[in-house]
């Protein structure tokens, strides 16, 4: 596993990117909870993490990747995931990430109507 | 149908993979993992993330102190967490060995099975699911809450097994972790105390020192009247017999006073200087670039004169072209003591080698006796200061360069001393005489009085080597 993570913000319209590049565990995915707390800080509604395809997620990431998700419900807003795998498309639905975002499989397809 | 199954079949696969990967990051996550805390945060985050559960924690109760020792957790509340903790510590910590085996837990809290008999009532704050025991050791034990899964399934027993699984990994990484840290106490406190001796060691000896000085001075005056009142008295050759025997042991007496004071100072320069740090070494004095060979070839006559009534042979091999950067009268002090000691340590008709090379960025210089050698024990005190590698009682000749004249260690002493100040460093290595393996067997002091060997055999039966270890100078490696 590679300990190195690059995180990016952008935004379009109304929606918070988060840009997401390296692999995701319990360490590396705090960076991803730091990026989470500055869009939220800026009062993002809508926001969109997306991740490379080569990306591995292990389960460390996939709970930060929870907590985020928790949060978000709380906060109101809504979250988006693109760029995934077809493997961890499966594993976010097994473990249930799915009931609190969606997953598009490109940034556009993400974006439409958002 | 058959579609169906296959794509059944296909997400059970990607699941096995899953939690499969899953045992093997957490091996990597917590193997080496020294810090408790850290163990079972990324033990709790792993376990959240394979299950997808929605809340946990993990907390380690020390039954010896009533308290918990660690609490991780994720998605519980504040109160939650208050009132887990209050209820823990008021709990007998008895209740805790009688919690065996993983419980589960129904939608409005409530344990299934026994557990209420087996004292997990004050988990009910927490809205758990499941719970996996962690036991640790005899002193430590506690475990796992998890929460309702995302997916809203229920914990299968496959779950179960798993989380049986890694909740074992963690224990073994939390067992090794706290032993790692006793160890790490234990050396410290150690270290601790071997300080503390050596400093309360270098104070009495200071005080020792100091003390006699005045008691010395006064016998030494009073002989000095004794001698001139009873000039008359006795007849001459007793007086005399009498006198020169009470000045002899006074004049030790003394030696011993005066030596333990420079070793007293000496000590006390090396722990001033080993508390600086980032000592500039090439700023403590006239550093400058010398020739080796010719510097040591210059040194090593000077020690032959000193030790002319010695028959013993010099060798220097080694060292052409090797220019090194250094205060000269630091190199020739150090130098000199290491031949003086490799000369007190060598029999009459015995060799002392001087073995100058350099090996990429450093220079050594070798003085290798063919001697006695060191017993083994001694040679891990012999860079100490105060120590003596012959028995006190055996220890009959006081002038210098004599074979067994050896001192304190005190040139050795100074040696590393002058290596901390000036960035070198001193190394030794040795063999005891095969034939005289203990301090209080003798050589004769020569090698063709010896009973075991001739020249040859002697070189080979043990010996010391002192090794100088410099930098080079930049741009001749």
């Amino acid at each position: 596993m590679n300990k190195d993570i690059e995180i990016s913000n952008s935004s379009k319209n109304d929606v918070s990117l988060i840009h997401i590049k390296g692999d995701i565990t319990a360490i590396t995915g705090e960076a991803i909870e730091k990026a989470y707390q500055k869009v939220s800080a800026d009062e993002a509604k809508k926001i969109l993490l997306c991740f490379n395809a080569e990306s591995y997620i292990n389960s460390g990431g996939i709970a930060i990747l929870i907590g985020i998700a928790a949060e978000s419900k709380e906060k109101g807003q809504t979250i988006r995931i693109t760029g995934l795998s077809g493997h961890f498309q499966k594993i976010f639905h097994m473990v249930g990430l799915t009931k609190y975002t969606e997953i598009f499989p490109t940034e556009e397809s993400a974006l439409e109507g958002f | 149908m058959e579609d169906q199954e296959a794509k059944q079949f296909e997400l059970e696969l990607e699941r096995r993979i899953y939690y499969l990967k899953t045992l093997y990051d957490l091996s990597l996550e917590i193997g080496y993992q020294r810090e408790t805390n850290e163990i079972i945060k990324n033990l709790l985050l792993m376990m959240i993330g394979t299950f997808g559960a929605s809340r946990g924690f993990i907390l380690l109760f020390d039954k010896t102190r009533r308290k918990i020792d660690a609490l991780t957790q994720r998605g519980l509340t504040p109160d939650s967490i208050n009132l887990l903790v209050q209820r823990v510590e008021s709990e007998d910590p008895e209740n805790f060995d009688k919690i065996t085996g993983i419980h589960l837990f129904n939608e409005k809290g409530d344990l299934q099975g026994e557990g209420e008999k087996n004292g997990l009532h004050f988990l009910s704050s927490c809205n758990l699911r499941i719970w996996i025991p962690l036991n640790i050791d005899s002193t430590m034990n506690g475990g796992i809450g998890l929460g309702e899964k995302l997916s809203g399934d229920p914990y299968t027993s496959d779950d179960r097994e798993l989380l049986s699984t890694m909740a074992r990994q963690g224990a073994v990484a939390i067992e090794n972790a706290r032993l790692q840290q006793a160890r790490i106490d234990a050396l410290e406190q150690s270290k601790k105390d071997l300080e503390r001796l050596n400093k309360a060691k270098s104070r009495a000896l200071d005080h020792l020192s100091h003390e006699l000085r005045t008691p010395i001075s006064v016998i030494q005056g009073n002989i000095r009247i004794l001698k001139r009142k009873t000039q008359n008295q006795t007849p001459p050759i007793m007086r005399k017999e009498f006198f020169e025997s009470l000045e002899k042991n006074l004049g030790r007496l003394s030696e011993i006073q005066q030596e333990t004071d420079q070793i007293i100072r000496t000590y006390q320069e090396w722990e001033k200087e080993q508390t600086i740090e980032g000592v500039n070494h090439t700023q403590n004095g006239q550093t400058r670039a010398l020739s080796l060979t010719p510097f040591v070839e210059q040194v090593l006559d000077d020690v032959k004169r000193r030790a002319s009534h010695r028959n013993i042979e010099f060798h220097i091999d080694g060292g052409q072209g090797i220019i090194l950067n250094v205060i000269p009268k630091i190199l020739e002090e150090s130098l000199v003591g290491l031949l003086k000691n490799a000369i007190e340590n060598t029999p009459d008709e015995g060799l002392v080698r001087i073995l100058l090379e350099q090996k990429a960025q450093w220079v050594q210089l070798k003085v290798m006796d063919f001697g006695i050698g060191i017993t083994k024990e001694n040679q891990s005190h012999l860079l100490d200061g105060l120590f003596h590698t012959l028995e006190t009682d055996l220890y009959t000749s006081k002038k210098p360069y004599d074979f067994g004249a050896g001192g304190k260690g005190l040139d050795l002493l100074r040696i590393k001393t002058y290596g901390r100040r000036f960035g070198f460093d001193i190394a030794v290595a040795s063999r005891r005489c095969i034939y005289i393996p203990t301090d209080r067997d003798l050589c004769p002091g020569r090698i063709s009085a010896c009973p075991h060997c001739q020249t040859e055999d002697c070189y080979k039966s043990g010996g010391s080597t002192f090794c100088l270890t410099f930098q080079a100078v930049k741009g001749t490696f």
